[in-house]
């Protein structure tokens, strides 16, 4: 039976580990970023709501593990609205993510200040959207 | 040292790259036997055939999908051993689709995206530190209160108060007016 201390020292190991597998998996799949974010705006320029829906919520899923917290809030927000019938077919709603995508889809970073301009446009939209 | 050396472990991920992203985290961790399934039907064979001592299972579906893996593993009588800890993997964070999770018997919620930090705990949580296994008419999986009450005053619950209309039932009496 392991003490705390054992287990504290195991556990720092085997994260460790995995977060080194899990940088080289990444490495070896940056393709993979792209074809989610492909999808998603090919869904978006469609106006597939359930295409954008499982589109999204795959690059929601996958985005922060190539360090993209800027796809990956974009995303979220954009997989859980279309779940909601308001803006599941409101075109203001498709248009401004449709451009949010686009845009952060040319950086090959995260840029914080890009996505919170972003984040306020997607704001003033679904302020707009009727309740 | 390794823990999970002699566990069994299966991960079940339609999406490819989430499933291998899943699998790199938990081969570091030693794992005995790894199974990655990527179709319902197989997953369906391998939960039947062979007894895991964990499921790992993606929910990426929507509030009004069911958890077909967890139904299977928990209400089936299907599956090999319907009491092996599940850990649904999801980003539905809404409240009322991680009652549906927990109510359905699933015994951690990994949300996304997923850390390796947050994989071993619940890993390790459902492995080591399992919580009593409760199979009722309406529910099936492991206890929802993970917190056991401290509570030292008089447990009133302990005794059963009867109303005159059951005490009368079962003592097999009739009212003395009538």
């Amino acid at each position: 039976m392991l003490n705390l201390d054992e287990l504290k020292k195991l556990r720092a190991g085997y994260i460790a580990a995995a977060e080194q597998n899990v940088a080289e998996f990444i490495n070896t799949n940056r393709p993979s970023l792209q074809q989610f974010i492909t999808a998603t705006i090919e869904n978006l320029e469609a106006r597939d709501t359930s295409g954008v829906k499982i589109a999204s919520y795959q690059l929601f899923s996958a985005a922060k593990s190539f360090d993209r917290l800027d796809l990956t809030n974009i995303s979220e927000m954009l997989y859980k609205l279309m779940g909601r019938p308001q803006y599941a077919n409101d075109e203001n709603v498709f248009q401004v993510f449709e451009m949010a995508v686009k845009t952060l889809a040319r950086s090959d970073i995260a840029d914080q200040k890009l996505e919170d301009e972003i984040t306020l446009k997607i704001y003033e939209v679904l302020r707009s959207v009727p309740k | 040292m390794t823990l999970f050396i002699d566990k069994r472990i299966l991960i079940f991920d339609e999406n490819v790259f989430m499933g291998n992203l899943l699998q790199s985290i938990i081969s570091a961790f030693g794992v005995g036997q790894l199974t990655v399934c990527r179709k319902w039907d197989e997953a369906k064979f391998y939960i039947k055939e062979i007894k895991y001592d964990c499921i790992f299972c993606d929910w990426s579906n929507w509030p009004d999908a069911e958890l077909e893996c967890l139904n299977y593993v928990r209400s089936s009588g299907q599956a090999n051993d319907p009491t092996t800890p599940v850990i649904i993997i999801s980003g539905n964070t809404a409240l009322q689709n991680v009652l549906a999770c927990r109510d359905m018997g699933c015994t951690e919620i990994v949300l996304k995206p997923i850390s390796p930090v947050h994989v071993f705990d619940k890993l390790y949580a459902a492995l080591f530190n399992p919580r009593e296994f409760i199979v009722l008419e309406n529910y099936t999986g492991p206890d929802r209160r993970r917190k056991k009450g401290n509570y030292a005053g008089f447990d009133r619950r302990s005794e059963v108060s009867l109303g005159q209309s059951d005490i009368d039932r079962l003592l097999g009496g009739e009212d003395v007016e009538s």
